[in-house]
Parts: structure tokens; C-alpha cells; sequence
């Protein structure tokens, strides 16, 4: 099982890098003289791709243990360190839940920005991911969220001159107050 | 070499510009921030600070990013001594003997030890960085197609099989990068290439969303799957820095002499970035130092030899990125891409287009170098005082950092989308261990070489052959090849002696 989990990355990006493949076969060009294509350099790399994963792939398959071979740089780090220093470190553990909320965040973030405008969404992004994050004092989630928000509004718009999003009625209001309050034309 | 100087002289006067000394100093304290940060990388930062740049001329800009680079060399080294939290990995060398001084009850003599080495690493490659650069870009201005790609397939292959990861994945990621990089209107036949009709795609994908996504918004999506748990920091007892004598140096001027030329040698050979020359330098200590069999127990020199290479690799970095346009560095590539935004291609012809720029840059590094020296020795309280910020609220921030700054390039939504998708490109690359560094270099290489690989095939009608032939590109074709063998080499080795060790201790 793990294994095969370990083969999953190879495999997809063998199976996109042969769609890709055919996709650069077809590019519609009318050929100069004996002047390489626009698909000789893609096809290329994507040979050397599909090749590269399929040396891991037959190595993964032919691992006898499940330890992941070692770079250069962790050989070199493993001769330099004292012996008491070894084999220390323990892989940390993984919360998919924070991730899977972390991303959906950061998506809904983006998707809004042009609905809500930068501070509006701003705010709520900064105290949903710092809540999402496990930090549980509200009073500076919402004093860091509210604060944060106008300094980069304040920082990019007053100084950088950066045309942030202000967002669409009723909310673009908020953007055009705040604006006004800080001198922001 | 007097005209060096003399160019030099204008650099140093260039530097002290208002607008360039306070973008030097801005560079130095964000720098060492960023590197007393356990959350934050140095390239992470130098990538956050790139998009403040559009708006500044070049000068400045290179010398901020520049700034940062060299003191965030040095930024880690306090906090893996003090509280045994590297801030970098190139710090971790330094919790071996700079941690075990400073637990026997003398931090300041190691911070001072540590302050005392950046300061040397810095100066020396400063110079050597001024000496090198002028032949290097002379040698390189008789430079035709075939030897620039081979040299971009040198930096390619060096990149790949120094860094971290097994071969294959940092292969994987090179291409992937190169690949990511052809996608948009191909520029000689005007074809679209892997748009699939989207008018987004048809623009083409900047290496821009690709580094700040992978390392910005990837690195904080790592870390927030991991709960944000950093280490907590311990021992807040008095912090101060006690600068070594210049006698007591001068007693370890074989241990300086050697870093330093560990150093500067990694740092010019692209890919072995800071962190291999720090665990470099201290392997060489600990096989030809005078006091190799006490290192480890908390002695100056396995202090100043990670200190010192480390800080020692910023200015080779430097040399191949100014002479030859090629990063050798996640760092250096960030670098290169803001010359590129400021429409300055780095190589031979820039000592000849922008000469007052290249000497500022390098006076800069020798004005930043004094300065670090003298933040780390003023400043070191309030700089620690970061380390006690929620990392929650450290991560909200860099993303939001990282979305405006890609935001600020063409004020344009859609790419905000590429910084997610890349985002998640990099969490899955840390997570399926693809470095991410050779895909940034791929991105932003890939059309360099495809330009100069098509040049070479039209000029010399398609016959690949000239690579070899040609004495440089030919010399650099073989380089290529042992920068490819010599860690298959080493695994092999490493391999062959694991069963011996294991059959040793069986009974």
C-alpha cells in the first residue's frame, strides 16, 4: 500500500506528461526550411519527464525498504554531524483537516476579492486563517484582522499607489469610506 | 585593476544615495528578520520582498534583495545558539558547537564568534567577488549559443544533483519548471502552446507566481498542515555579544582560511547554495582541523567554520549571476528575476551597459556586510523579540503578502489564481519531496536555454555535435557530466559502505 502511494506522483505525472505529449504533437505551424518546430522543445522535456519517472517508478519498485534514497546534501549533512545528533528528528505530525480549510480559505479569499473588496475580505481571510491556524485569543484575531487590513490597504494604496479591488455595491461602499477617511483618491 | 577600483569608488559613492542606503538598511533588518524567523526561509523572504521592487528603479531594488540575502546569512545563527531554533537550514551546523558553547555558559563569546566570522565571510567574498567578476564576464563575452547552453544545461544539472531530494524527483522538477515556462504564444512561429484556449494561459505563466506560490504560499500551507507547531523558545536569560580579540582570531586563521575558500567555491558552483557550504565547512573541519576531535563539544571553530562559508557563498552566488545571467541559488534566481522585471539582462555586456549599477551592487555588499556586523551587534534583542509572534499570525501575513505582490504585477485577479495553484503545486512538492527549487530555476532558465539551443540549431544547421566540439562548451558539456555522476558516485559509495557498517555490528 504504501508503495503504491509512493508510485502515485510518478504515475500521474507520467500520464499528463503523455497527454501533454500528444497535445504538442498536433500544435498547427507552418514549418521554415529545416528550422526546428515550437514542439521540438516541449516534446523534449517531455520525453526527458516521462523518462525521469519512469526511473523512479522502477526504482520504487525495486526498493527493498520503504527509506527514500539520499541526496548529496543529505549525505554530506549526515558525514558533518556529530554522532550524538543522529537519526534525531521525527517526521512531524500532519493535520489534512488545517490544510483542506487553509486552502479553501485562501480560494474563497481570491474568488470574493473582487465581490467584497480588499478590506472587507481581507478581514475576514486574516481572522478565519489565524482562527484556522489553532490561535484561539479573539480580542487579537480581531484587533489583528481589522489592523492588518487597513495597513495594507493604507501601505498599498496612500503609498505604493497599488489599485486594490474595492469591490461591488453594497459593499464598495465600505472601500470608498475608508478611502476617503484616508485620503486615498 | 586601478579602473576597478575606480569604478568601485563610484559604486561605494552610488551606494550612499538616500534612496540606496536606506533600501540597503531596510534589506539588512528584514533580512536577519526573516532568517530569525523559523517559519520563514531566506528565499521565502527575498520572494516577498520582490514585488515592493516594481515600483523602485534598479539600484535600489538589486541592493534591498541583495541586503537581505547577505544578512539573513547571518540572522539564524543567533537563534539556533541562543534557543537551539534554526532559523535556516544552513544554521543547523551551528546548534552543534555554537548551542553546546552557549549551554556551558557563554553565549556571548558565540554570538560574538558567530558576529566575528560573518563579518570575515562577508568581506572576503566581497573582495573576491570584485576580483572574479571583471574576468569572468571578459572570458565570457566571447560566448556564442553553444556555450551559453551549455552552461544554463550545467547550471540546470548541478542545480538538480546538488540539491535536496532523490536525482529523479529533482529532475522531475526541472522539467516540470521548463515545461511550465513554454506554456503561452510560442515567439518565433506565434503557435499557442498548451493554452487550451484560455486567454490567461495564451499570456504565458511568469516565474513570478511560480516563486512566490511555491515558496510563499506553499511553505505556509507545509507548515499549517504540521498545526503550526514551532518549536518553543526557551532560556531568556541576558543576551549580549562578546566580540573575539584579533589575537584570538589569528589563532584560527587555518579554520577561517578554509571556510572561506569552502565558501566561495560552493557558492559559485551553481546549486551548492549556503547550506551545503555551511555542512562542507564543517566537514573539512572536522577531517583537517587542529581540534577535529573536540568538535562538536562547543569550540570557536565549529562556529566560524559553517559561519563563515555560509556567509562566504553569498558573493560566489553572485559572480556567475552578474557575469552569465545564471542563479545558483533559489535566493539568486529571485535576484535575477527582479533584473529581468527591471528590463536588465544580467551577463558579460552588463559591466559594459551598466557598470555604475554592477559596482554599486558590489559596494553594497561590502557596506551591508559592516552592516550586519554592526544590527547584530546592536540589535539582537529586539530582533528575538520576533520569534515570540504566533506563527499563525506570521503565516496570514506572508500569504496575504505574497497575493498582493503578485496582484501588484498587472492588477489583475487571475493571477492571485496562479499563486493558489502554485501554492499547491508546492505543498504536494514538499510533500511528495520534489525540491522546489530546480522547478523556479527551470521556470525561469527554460526559455534561456530554448532560445539558445534553437539559436545554435539554425546556426549551425541542426548539428548537435557543435556542443561537443566547441573547446568551452565542450569543457562545460564535461562538467556537466560530472556534476551529474559524482552524486551517483557518492550514493553508490555511500551505499557500499552501509551493508559493511550493518554486517559489522551483527554478531
Amino acid at each position: 500500500m504504501s508503495r503504491l502511494r509512493a508510485l502515485l506522483p510518478y504515475g500521474l505525472v507520467l500520464a499528463a506528461a503523455a497527454v501533454l505529449y500528444f497535445t504538442a504533437s498536433h500544435f498547427a505551424y507552418t514549418p521554415r526550411g529545416d528550422r526546428p518546430g515550437p514542439d521540438v522543445w516541449p516534446r523534449a522535456i517531455l520525453i526527458l519527464l516521462a523518462v525521469a519517472c519512469i526511473v523512479r517508478i522502477v526504482s520504487v519498485l525495486r526498493r527493498t525498504s520503504d527509506r527514500e534514497p539520499e541526496s548529496l546534501q543529505d549525505v554530506i549533512a549526515a558525514d558533518a554531524r556529530p554522532a550524538d545528533e543522529r537519526d534525531e528528528a521525527a517526521p512531524p505530525r500532519q493535520y489534512p483537516l488545517l490544510l483542506a480549510t487553509g486552502i479553501a480559505l485562501t480560494i474563497g479569499y481570491v474568488a470574493l476579492l473582487g465581490t467584497l473588496g480588499f478590506f472587507i475580505d481581507t478581514v475576514l481571510y486574516i481572522a478565519a486563517l489565524t482562527r484556522a491556524g489553532r490561535y484561539r485569543r479573539w480580542s487579537v484575531i480581531t484587533a489583528v484582522s481589522f489592523g492588518g487590513a487597513l495597513v495594507f490597504m493604507f501601505i498599498f494604496m496612500k503609498v505604493v499607489y497599488l489599485s486594490l479591488p474595492i469591490g461591488r455595491p453594497p459593499f464598495a461602499s465600505v472601500s470608498l469610506l475608508l478611502m476617503q477617511w484616508m485620503g486615498i483618491r | 585593476m586601478l579602473d576597478v577600483l575606480q569604478q568601485l569608488g563610484n559604486g561605494f559613492l552610488h551606494v550612499l544615495v538616500p534612496v540606496n542606503l536606506v533600501a540597503l538598511v531596510v534589506g539588512l533588518v528584514v533580512g536577519m528578520l526573516v532568517a530569525v524567523l523559523p517559519g520563514l526561509t531566506l528565499v521565502m523572504g527575498v520572494v516577498l520582498a520582490l514585488p515592493f521592487t516594481y515600483g523602485m528603479s534598479i539600484t535600489p531594488s538589486i541592493i534591498l534583495l541583495t541586503a537581505m540575502y547577505i544578512s539573513g546569512t547571518y540572522g539564524g545563527a543567533i537563534t539556533s545558539i541562543l534557543f537551539r531554533i534554526p532559523g535556516e537550514p544552513m544554521d543547523v551546523p551551528l546548534l552543534w558547537d555554537g548551542y553546546s558553547m552557549a549551554r556551558a555558559g557563554d553565549p556571548a563569546q558565540a554570538l560574538g564568534w558567530t558576529l566575528f566570522a560573518a563579518l570575515t565571510g562577508g568581506l572576503i567574498t566581497a573582495t573576491v567577488m570584485v576580483t572574479l567578476a571583471v574576468p569572468f564576464a571578459k572570458i565570457a563575452l566571447s560566448f556564442d549559443s553553444p556555450e551559453y547552453f551549455s552552461i544554463v544545461l550545467f547550471g540546470f544539472t548541478s542545480v538538480v544533483a546538488l540539491g535536496g531530494g532523490s536525482l529523479a524527483n529533482a529532475f522531475i522538477s526541472l522539467f516540470f519548471g521548463m515545461l511550465v515556462s513554454t506554456v503561452g504564444v510560442d515567439e518565433i512561429y506565434g503557435v499557442d502552446r498548451f493554452t487550451f484556449g484560455s486567454d490567461t494561459l495564451r499570456d504565458g505563466i511568469g516565474y513570478l507566481p511560480v516563486m512566490v506560490g511555491a515558496y510563499g504560499l506553499g511553505e505556509v500551507l507545509v507548515r499549517l498542515a504540521q498545526g503550526f507547531v514551532s518549536p518553543p523558545v526557551s532560556g531568556k536569560g541576558r543576551i549580549a555579544t562578546r566580540i573575539p580579540s584579533l589575537t584570538q582570531a589569528w589563532q584560527l586563521r587555518g579554520t577561517f582560511a578554509r571556510s572561506s575558500l569552502v565558501g566561495v567555491i560552493c557558492g559559485i558552483v551553481p546549486g551548492a547554495g549556503a547550506t551545503i557550504a555551511s555542512f562542507v565547512a564543517y566537514g573539512v573541519e572536522g577531517q583537517y582541523g587542529k581540534r577535529r576531535r573536540q568538535l562538536g563539544s562547543g569550540i570557536p571553530e565549529g562556529i566560524i567554520a559553517p559561519q563563515v562559508a555560509s556567509t562566504a557563498s553569498v558573493g560566489g552566488h553572485m559572480v556567475p549571476l552578474l557575469t552569465l545571467g545564471i542563479p545558483g541559488s533559489g535566493a539568486t534566481a529571485v535576484i535575477l528575476g527582479a533584473f529581468l522585471l527591471h528590463g536588465v539582462q544580467p551577463g558579460p555586456q552588463i559591466f559594459q551597459t551598466q557598470s555604475l549599477l554592477v559596482y554599486a551592487i558590489f559596494a553594497s555588499v561590502f557596506i551591508g556586510v559592516i552592516g550586519m556586523g554592526l544590527l547584530g551587534y546592536f540589535a539582537i534583542r529586539p530582533l528575538i523579540r520576533v520569534l515570540y509572534l504566533p506563527e499563525a499570525i506570521v503565516s496570514v501575513f506572508v500569504v496575504l503578502f505574497c497575493l498582493i505582490g503578485a496582484y501588484s504585477e498587472h492588477n489583475n485577479i487571475s493571477d492571485l489564481w496562479m499563486i493558489v495553484v502554485f501554492g499547491i503545486v508546492g505543498y504536494l512538492f514538499e510533500r511528495w519531496r520534489f525540491p522546489i527549487a530546480p522547478m523556479v530555476l527551470g521556470c525561469i532558465l527554460g526559455p534561456v536555454a530554448e532560445t539558445s539551443f534553437l539559436t545554435t540549431m539554425i546556426s549551425y544547421r541542426n548539428d548537435w555535435t557543435v556542443f561537443f566540439t566547441r573547446p568551452v562548451s565542450a569543457s562545460v558539456m564535461v562538467l556537466t557530466a560530472f556534476a551529474l555522476l559524482y552524486p551517483l558516485y557518492r550514493r553508490y559509495r555511500s551505499r557500499r559502505r552501509a551493508p559493511a557498517t550493518t554486517s559489522s555490528v551483527l554478531p
